[in-house]
């Protein structure tokens, strides 16, 4: 180019002459709008050899390109034009690059500042003063395209600046490594699907080394399955080849890495790829996963919310109540209580995110509320409801839970009373997903594991924000009403909230486990109340020693042989959860509304009740021929928990809605049947 | 089996809008057009039925096609493919305001300026025949034989460089295809990466 230039103003100047004009000096060549140099680094020398890199310094909104530069442009060329004996340059290790993009057409290249590493091999023989020379061409474009090309010489023997150094390891840092995994590539006429073994809990994106076979332009969808991450892409019109080459950026746990990759071409995906990570349609990711911020103000609403939830409330109002006969008492007894309380759910909340954070590490796919879908713990927690249940009759005391002996409540109230309160109040909220939590927690499985778990410690907070208040504010607690008999008959009477949730316990049991299941845990609670009552009513120290051997042994027996989880779908209606099913049914342009629950979430028994069967809502499916899809979570299902994260959620319920020939929409938490039926009609009009 | 259904069913949700975008595919008929020339002339690929036609898409700001017409390299090309009764179009699709943008008349008088000798110039500012033909660099060649099949797309030689001097050493895939078209041979190198400056396709 600079030939072309310099005999085209030498023309210039011969024309003057000849047609007599003053001749002038000819105009040189601009200064080039890059402006590149080029240093070696001396001091780090790994096995004698040393880095070479020439920094491009770009001026704004201008670009240079990448090895692949995409649509169009040329990549970024260095001939080493002489090298001392003994000195071998090898290729450029390139820095991922950025998408440009202009009018529809996609590039990949660099912008403001970039640095071009070169390995330069030396022998122990070179000779190390000498010279190192290199021709550098690059097409730099923003609307227009300008080639140029710098000639750049360094001394081996040069010592490189601490700047230098430091933007020479931030750049390698940028360099993708060789990718160790598997990878495969399935190309057809309509898809170009990538699957690499490895995981991206966060962001993940893909660079093409070998260009065309997906259009540029093309943003690729990212899909997850258990230790596996994929991307699926519309074909390009370049023509296949029997490998593919890329560079894939996939950012896990807060850690993002480049690695290049060259995947074999197959006609299917093998055996060890998940077969769900590529359902026959692959869902977009419907909603981007929730940045820490929002998703800890999500998580303290969630938990104040869960508050009013059935299974929590009963609990709740009673520690609270506990509070008023101390309206006058020590502010530093009712703190103690509080902070007791908050230590107790914060420690529980911080052991199931321990736990899901530990089992998701282990690649089991699972979610929120996986506690439920063991019949064991279902099993523990109707033991503990029922036990509560007694207690608030008063068919036993328990001193260290809500009151001691003939008081109305709350006298020998101690610490680790309120602490137990607490742990209480966090297992039974589990089957209650409250509105935000959902969007929380999805978020929360996807940060790095202290975030998540920041992320579960608000949630707590929430929890227990109420009760804490409370406890802090005398004010607060001068409003409560005062104690009086009517105290011990309100005791009484929330044992009957509490039945009630044993029988639902009892019913998801049931359901879990099928008819045995069933006569187990009523045999066991029938073995407890008969304990309980034997011991309350007999003071003979053999009876005692009787009664609590039925007591200690029956739990004993129960936790150590629980019931087992029967084969078979848990929920018997309607069509079953199926991803291959929805792609077959939005081929064929029949809207699909896929409902996610479980027979232990008690709001997606209540958005069923309320919402989904609700005869208005039952004959706007006939009468729009949608079908409904019932994806059960009541035991773990990889294929759900698949489809779940493919959403950003990891928790039941999920209702999302697929109408003919558009995106899914997804609806909230809490159902009414006006609210389905709106987004019904929104997402079919739209 | 289902399997296969499934993937059939797939692929059909997605080859039937791709029918119709008409994405230019080697093998298949090119996409069909209808327009008018620079010089008021129509210009209908159904009525070239029976001739040989090339599709050059171009941007006189653009090192790229500078290096070609600057060293004569796309009008010798022009010429000879003229000669030989193919249709060359010249297509400007830069948008109002960006690089390569002309009117009619002032592509009509460049391109006499340059001595270049194409059948028809065609201007087309929104772009329609450029993203018809997904067309994305400037010189992005499309060779279509007599019967109206795409045959060639993709650049206009094998060195992918602003270098004028490169041209003499390089293939020349249009000469190629052309040759091959008039010899009754198979296109060897049918698909190839364009190289050059983005088509100035509007924001």
């Amino acid at each position: 180019m600079l030939r072309i230039r310099s005999w085209f103003f030498a023309c210039l100047g011969a024309f003057a002459l000849a047609s007599g004009h003053a001749a002038q000096a000819q105009d040189a060549p601009e200064a080039p709008l890059v402006s590149a140099r080029l240093f070696i680094d001396n001091a780090h020398p790994e096995n004698g050899n040393r880095w070479a890199a020439v920094v491009f310094t770009i001026p704004d909104h201008w670009h240079i390109y990448w090895q692949n530069p995409g649509d169009s442009g040329i990549p970024t060329a260095l001939d080493w034009k002489s090298l001392p004996d003994g000195v071998s340059a090898g290729p450029i290790h390139w820095p991922v690059p950025k998408r440009a993009e202009t009018g529809g057409l996609v590039n990949y290249g660099y912008e403001k500042q970039v640095l071009l590493p070169v390995p330069l091999k030396v022998e122990d023989n070179a000779a190390t003063d000498g010279a190192v020379v290199v021709k550098a061409d690059w097409l730099v474009c923003k609307d227009t395209c300008i080639p140029e090309s710098a000639m750049l010489s360094a001394r081996l023997s040069d010592t490189a600046s601490k700047a230098d150094v430091s933007a020479l390891h931030a750049t390698l840092e940028q360099v993708p490594t060789a990718f160790d995994g598997e990878a495969f590539v399935v190309a057809d006429d309509a898809k170009v699907r990538v699957a690499l073994h490895t995981e991206a809990n966060s962001h993940a994106d893909i660079f093409p080394l070998t260009d065309g076979w997906f259009p540029n332009s093309a943003t690729p969808q990212v899909v997850r399955a258990k230790g596996w991450i994929g991307f699926s892409m519309p074909r390009g019109s370049a023509s296949l080849s029997d490998r593919f080459e890329g560079v894939a950026s996939v950012t896990h746990e807060g850690i993002t890495e480049h690695v290049q990759f060259t995947a074999p071409r197959v006609e299917a995906f093998p055996a060890q790829v998940p077969p769900t990570l590529f359902p026959a349609e692959t869902v977009p990711q419907a909603s981007a996963p929730l940045g820490l911020l929002t998703a800890l103000v999500f998580a303290f609403i969630g938990g104040l919310i869960l508050n009013l939830m059935p299974c929590v409330l009963p609990v709740l109002s009673l520690k609270v109540l506990s509070l008023s006969r101390k309206a006058e008492a020590s502010r530093g007894d009712a703190l103690k209580h509080g902070l007791a309380y908050t230590a107790g759910v914060l420690a529980s909340f911080a052991l199931i995110g321990a736990a899901l954070l530990a089992l998701k590490a282990g690649g089991t796919a699972i979610g929120w509320g996986f506690q439920l879908q063991s019949p064991a713990f279902v099993l523990a927690l109707v033991i503990i409801v029922f036990l509560v249940a007694l207690n608030l009759l008063g068919l036993f005391e328990l001193p260290v839970l809500f009151g001691g002996k003939g008081q109305a409540i709350a006298s020998k109230n101690t610490a680790t009373g309120s602490f137990a309160t607490g742990v209480l109040a966090v297992a039974l909220a589990t089957p209650c997903t409250a509105p935000f939590m959902a969007p929380a927690l999805g978020a929360a499985l996807t940060l790095p594991a202290l975030a998540s778990m920041l992320v579960f410690l608000v949630l707590g907070l929430g929890l227990a924000a109420p009760y804490l208040l409370v406890s802090i504010s005398p004010a607060l607690r001068r409003l409560l009403p005062k104690p009086g008999a009517w105290m011990q008959r309100f005791k009484e009477f929330l044992a009957f909230p509490m039945f009630a949730t044993t029988a639902w316990l009892v019913w998801v049991l049931g359901e879990q486990t099928g008819g045995i299941g069933l006569m187990q845990a009523f045999a066991l609670l029938i073995a407890l109340a008969l304990a309980l009552w034997g011991l309350k009513r007999n003071h003979h120290a053999l009876w005692r020693a009787f009664w609590k051997v039925l007591l200690i042994g029956s739990i004993a027996c129960a936790l150590v042989n629980p019931p087992q989880l029967r084969a078979g779908s848990f929920i018997h209606e309607n069509a079953a959860f199926d991803a291959a099913e929805i792609a077959r049914l939005r081929s064929a342009k029949t809207p699909v509304f896929v409902d996610a629950t479980a027979a232990w979430c008690l709001t997606c028994k209540l958005n069923e009740r309320v919402a989904l069967k609700n005869s208005r809502i039952v004959s706007l499916f006939k009468e729009r021929n949608i079908t409904f899809m019932v994806a059960d979570w009541t035991k773990r299902d990889e294929a759900i928990t698949a489809w779940l994260t493919s959403f950003g959620r990891n928790g039941v319920p999920l209702y999302v809605y697929y109408p003919p020939g558009k995106e899914p929409v997804v609806l909230p938490q809490l159902l009414t049947p006006a609210l389905v039926e709106d987004a019904i009609r929104a997402a079919d009009s739209n | 089996m289902r399997r296969s259904l499934l993937a059939l069913a797939a692929a059909a949700t997605f080859v039937l809008p791709a029918a119709a975008f008409a994405a230019p595919k080697i093998g298949e008929p090119a996409p069909a057009f209808a327009v008018k020339d620079a010089a008021g002339e129509d210009v209908s690929l159904d009525a070239l039925n029976g001739k040989t036609v090339v599709l050059e898409w171009s941007n006189f700001g653009c090192p790229f096609v500078k290096k070609h017409y600057g060293a004569g390299n796309m009008q010798a090309t022009q010429k000879a493919a003229t000669a030989d009764g193919v249709v060359w179009l010249t297509v400007f699709s830069s948008a109002k305001g960006k690089e390569g943008y002309m009117t009619a008349e002032e592509a009509a008088a460049e391109m006499k300026k340059q001595g270049g000798a194409p059948s028809h110039i065609l201007m087309d500012p929104d772009g329609t025949l450029g993203k018809l033909y997904d067309a994305k660099t400037t010189p992005h060649m499309f060779v279509i034989d007599p019967e109206g099949t795409l045959v060639y797309m993709g650049a206009i030689d094998d060195k992918p460089t602003p270098d004028a001097a490169d041209i003499k050493t390089a293939r020349n895939y249009v000469s190629e295809a052309l040759a091959a078209l008039k010899a009754g041979k198979p296109v060897a190198d049918s698909n190839t990466k364009p190289y050059g400056c983005g088509v100035k396709y509007a924001d």
